[in-house]
């Protein structure tokens, strides 16, 4: 029993908590720089210059965060970001 | 092979010899790798520190990416499957709502070729080396193939 008590009482601390939920993106030397643009516009709807900014910073950097809320909503972008092949997770802000 | 747009705005590939053809078939062979490393790569785990989301999103979220996987490369082959012979070179038309899969399964296909074959990023960013394997080429070759018929595509959605 108590090994199912401790996730769920995880489960209520995390969703408790007012740290948001971020979505990264994490670099692969596969993916086009212009594929992975092209996909921050279709998915979160970004404008060309800010989509360009995450696709830089994943590149130079290795990874970006791409969108921070809540969890139910990074899962979803998380899901539609491996649908289009990229390398997305989503991680709680404080454990960033 | 030539990359053309139609009056009506379709993307087509024109010119098809046989060779470059079959590169072009071997796209869903290649999206279709059942590979550890292809597979691996194509469904990679949501988050690092949660056990519980990794054990559902293989159980709930991986079967609906297989399915949105398997229908671009059948949207794929059925374009390919309607290609036009013209004077021993083939013509294939992209309709503009088929962009998305065929974006989607050259991904596929290149993912899954780096990950079988563990390219390097060295590799795929620097010309072909004649010290490199014959098959080793061969799929380099297949890689910036797919990759410039990828960015040409993502130009023809803008």
């Amino acid at each position: 029993m108590a090994a199912v008590e401790t996730p769920e009482t995880s489960t209520i601390e995390e969703y408790l908590t007012d740290e948001p939920w971020n979505v990264i993106v994490h670099n692969d030397p596969v993916n086009l720089m212009s594929y992975v643009a092209l996909i921050f516009r279709r998915v979160f709807g970004y404008d060309r210059e800010r989509a360009e900014r995450h696709m830089m910073e994943v590149h130079n950097n290795g990874r970006s965060i791409v969108w921070s809320g809540d969890r139910e909503k990074a899962e979803f972008y998380v899901q539609q970001l491996h649908g289009h092949l990229l390398l997305a997770t989503l991680e709680q802000s404080s454990s960033d | 092979m030539e990359l053309r747009v139609t009056k009506n705005g379709t993307p087509s590939l024109r010119k098809i010899t046989p060779y470059v053809f079959e590169m072009l078939q071997d796209i869903v062979k290649h999206a279709s790798s059942d590979h550890p490393l292809a597979e691996g790569r194509f469904y990679p785990d949501p988050t690092t520190s949660d056990e519980l989301l990794i054990e559902d999103w293989k159980g709930l979220v991986q079967p609906e990416l297989q399915a949105i996987f398997q229908s671009s490369r059948d949207v794929v082959q059925a374009d390919l499957r309607r290609a036009v012979n013209r004077n021993e070179l083939l013509s294939c038309d992209i309709p503009l709502h088929h962009v998305n899969d065929w974006l989607n399964a050259l991904n596929q296909a290149r993912l899954a070729l780096a990950a079988e074959h563990q390219l390097t990023d060295t590799e795929m960013a620097s010309d072909i080396s004649p010290t490199q394997s014959q098959e080793r080429a061969a799929v380099l070759i297949k890689m910036h193939c797919y990759a410039y018929l990828q960015e040409w595509l993502i130009g023809q959605t803008e």
